[in-house]
């Protein structure tokens, strides 16, 4: 008997919607005034970057964000040659993991350098025109 | 009683369009492409050919549309192919007034079960053969007093050179109107 | 320890719950989400995070939130950090498996506490429709290419339900009258209608005739959490802990074209392996209060006779005469449901599990029922049309 093998569907989702929560809104917001913010536990005094409206270690709330020196240092890194789809970029990129001295966590971004290097000092690169988004930041380039 | 659980629930409720929130938009379609395995892969074959095709399992009788390579109650292989008629009786209908992305339809669509004629075999309510596909000739009214219930319909085929090999090579099941 | 049938080394006991608003769009992350549900829940029973072992998550998958790995990037918002932590998932149905994967961990002297947490963010899939995700429900070769609306099943099982039975809208109505008044005394509630009647059902829009949009639950945003403890644990927590008398959970068929939509076989076999378990023989008599899936208004019906709290279309005529209400002889719902309260998917099922936890204690409030309550039972219903899970709790 014949068989038919497959069966093609598309699905098409067009878009989803994600919310960032009320202190994450607040740390856009700061982005979006050009400041760099973490967000502070009452409890154990920890700095969470991404903030979130709960510590982690002691499942308090956490209300407060404060401000973080915009300089940076790059734990890690590594350098992007393609693209999403596997085509070779135009232009070679550094993505970093950032860290900031006394805060938990921190920032991926891009890293506009020729020499990258773990513990390389780094700082923001704002934007002229900011949204509210992390690429209000367009990179980091050495401090 | 006051004060009763849970206390003063948490969560902010916010408005369509209001602060950031993120859409991101989907890049590109999610493209799948199924394998349809032994069972689905003849009987979409037969669909192109003008025929339903069933399997059917000795031990307990039962006879599988869409066909399965195992009876999963005996827990074994299906013994064979039968061929079930192209007509059958509604089991339950409903009439839609809404298209799968939720607008209003220009003209109602009816919609159903069809429990399936095989030829020597007789089904109860419990287990049966049968496909959920659209069902033409019934009125809003038959839907409603519920006389589209037992009624029997028949299936309206695409024309041969239409049919790709698919459920929608029937376009519906028609009500038979003695 | 035995039960019929069962060996196991710990009774288990629910010792705290917590619940966040349901509402239709809700700012919170999904972690903070279930953070909130989960606090509460501690709050209540007097614990902290560091007092849990094991950890019991329940949410949807990805294509809903939109987030892979769902269950796994809740964890942190669910204090699943650095613990034995497990997500579980059977569609609607997993509100209700939550606190029986919990169970299973405390029964059996793995874990002493354990918070079983259950959130969804409906509001993420949000173009072109919420309900679109639903789309990889269907069978992609022999159903999808129909182009179908998720409805259709419903309104498909619906019409079969009251076709067998001989129950007119009218009836399926009073159920949504029902729940969405009662809503009215739940704080988390998303649909409170004080005065809703009959009438307003039954010229609400028509989508997929017999179903009506008063017939059906809003998709919400929202978190439930429970604490389950074992006895030794429970009685040093609370005075009053409510023990987990009976679980059960069937799967059915996808096939669902092929078996009988007028009774829910798979709820009934659930139901039976919890009573099994609780030494429930008569449930319309042993059981004090329900709370059973009613994500549709008739689907209460349906899950009553499932359940066995009514005889095959005895429902209709029990939500008729008022058994059903919460001053009535066999209160169901008396939450709200999702009806009234709200349908966040995986949440749904463990508030329903919460309001039983509560009504047991005496603590729910304006919505508490009138008879006294030993027993309670809490179900949930997932999936294509498939999966039952059912909670037995009481004192």
């Amino acid at each position: 008997m014949r068989r038919i093998k497959h069966f093609p569907e598309v699905m098409e989702i067009e878009a989803y919607v994600y919310t960032a929560g009320p202190i994450g809104t607040r740390w856009l917001e700061a982005l979006r005034a050009g400041r760099l913010t973490a967000a502070h536990c009452p409890k154990c005094g920890r700095l969470f970057m991404p903030p979130k409206m709960y510590c982690p270690y002691d499942f308090e709330e956490v209300k407060e964000l404060r401000e973080v020196e915009p300089v940076g240092v790059v734990e890690t890194y590594t350098v992007v040659e393609r693209d999403f789809y596997g085509e070779p970029l135009k232009e070679r990129k550094v993505l970093a993991f950032i860290r900031f001295p006394g805060v938990e966590g921190g920032l991926i971004h891009y890293v506009k350098t020729d020499r990258p290097r773990v513990g390389m000092r780094v700082k923001p690169k704002w934007r002229s025109e900011r949204k509210g988004l992390v690429t209000d930041i367009e990179y980091f380039e050495e401090a | 009683m006051t004060g009763g659980k849970p206390r003063s629930p948490r969560g902010t409720k916010y408005e369509k369009a209001e602060f950031p929130v993120f859409e991101f938009p989907v890049v590109g379609k999610a493209r799948y492409e199924y394998t349809t395995g032994e069972a689905l892969g003849r009987f979409l074959a037969g669909l192109k050919e003008g025929k339903i095709l069933g399997t059917y399992c000795a031990k307990c009788g039962r006879v599988f549309v869409p066909p399965r390579m195992y009876c999963s109650y005996c827990f074994r292989e299906v013994d064979g192919w039968v061929e079930a008629r192209d007509e059958g009786v509604v089991v339950t209908g409903v009439m839609s007034y809404i298209s799968a992305t939720r607008a209003r339809l220009e003209r109602p669509v009816a919609v159903g079960v069809v429990k399936l004629d095989v030829p020597g075999r007789q089904f109860d309510d419990h287990f049966f053969p049968g496909l959920m596909h659209y069902i033409c000739g019934a009125s809003e009214d038959d839907v409603k007093s519920m006389r589209i219930f037992g009624a029997r319909v028949k299936a309206r085929w695409r024309p041969p050179e239409q049919r790709t090999g698919s459920i929608t090579d029937i376009e519906c099941f028609e009500v038979v109107r003695p | 320890m035995t039960g019929r049938n069962l060996n196991f080394k710990h009774r288990v006991a629910a010792v705290g719950a917590g619940l966040t608003l349901f509402r239709s769009r809700m700012l919170e992350t999904p972690q903070e989400l279930a953070w909130l549900a989960a606090k509460q829940a501690l709050d209540e029973a007097g614990l902290t995070l560091k007092d849990i072992d094991c950890v019991v998550i329940g949410s949807a998958p990805d294509a809903f939130d939109g987030v892979h790995m769902k269950g796994e990037y809740l964890a942190e918002g669910a204090g699943g950090i650095h613990k034995p932590t497990v997500r579980v998932y059977v569609g609607g149905a997993t509100g209700v498996f939550v606190p029986i994967a919990a169970w299973w961990h405390v029964a059996s002297g793995l874990c002493r506490r354990v918070l079983a947490v259950a959130e969804e963010k409906m509001s993420h899939a949000a173009r072109p429709h919420a309900q679109y995700v639903f789309r990889y429900i269907w069978d992609p070769i022999v159903e999808k290419p129909l182009n179908p609306n998720l409805i259709w099943i419903f309104a498909m099982e619906m019409h079969r339900y009251m076709h067998k039975c001989g129950v007119k809208k009218e009836d399926v109505a009073l159920v949504s009258v029902k729940n969405k008044r009662n809503a009215c005394g739940h704080p988390s509630a998303q649909l409170c209608m004080p005065n809703i009647t009959v009438d307003d059902v039954l010229k609400s829009e028509v989508l997929v005739w017999p179903v009506q949009l008063l017939d059906i639950s809003p998709t919400s945003d929202g978190a439930a959490a429970v604490v389950l403890a074992s006895e030794e644990e429970a009685r040093r927590i609370t005075d009053t802990p409510v023990w987990i008398k009976g679980i059960g959970w069937t799967l059915d068929t996808t096939h669902w074209t092929n078996r009988d939509l007028a009774y829910p076989e798979y709820v009934r076999r659930a139901a039976e392996m919890a009573y099994r378990m609780a030494g429930i023989d008569n449930p319309r008599k042993q059981i004090d209060v329900a709370e059973p899936y009613d994500p549709f208004d008739y689907k209460e019906l349906h899950h009553m006779e499932g359940l066995g709290l009514a005889k095959k279309c005895e429902a209709p005529v029990l939500t008729r005469e008022g058994v059903t209400q919460r001053d009535g002889d066999l209160p169901i719902n008396p939450s709200g449901g999702l009806l009234g309260v709200g349908n966040p998917i995986a949440a749904a099922g463990l508030m329903k599990v919460a309001e039983i936890f509560w009504q047991v204690r005496g603590e729910a409030g304006e919505r508490q029922v009138k008879k006294p309550v030993y027993t309670g039972l809490a179900q949930a219903w997932g999936d294509l049309m498939q999966a039952g899970t059912v909670v037995v709790m009481g004192i």
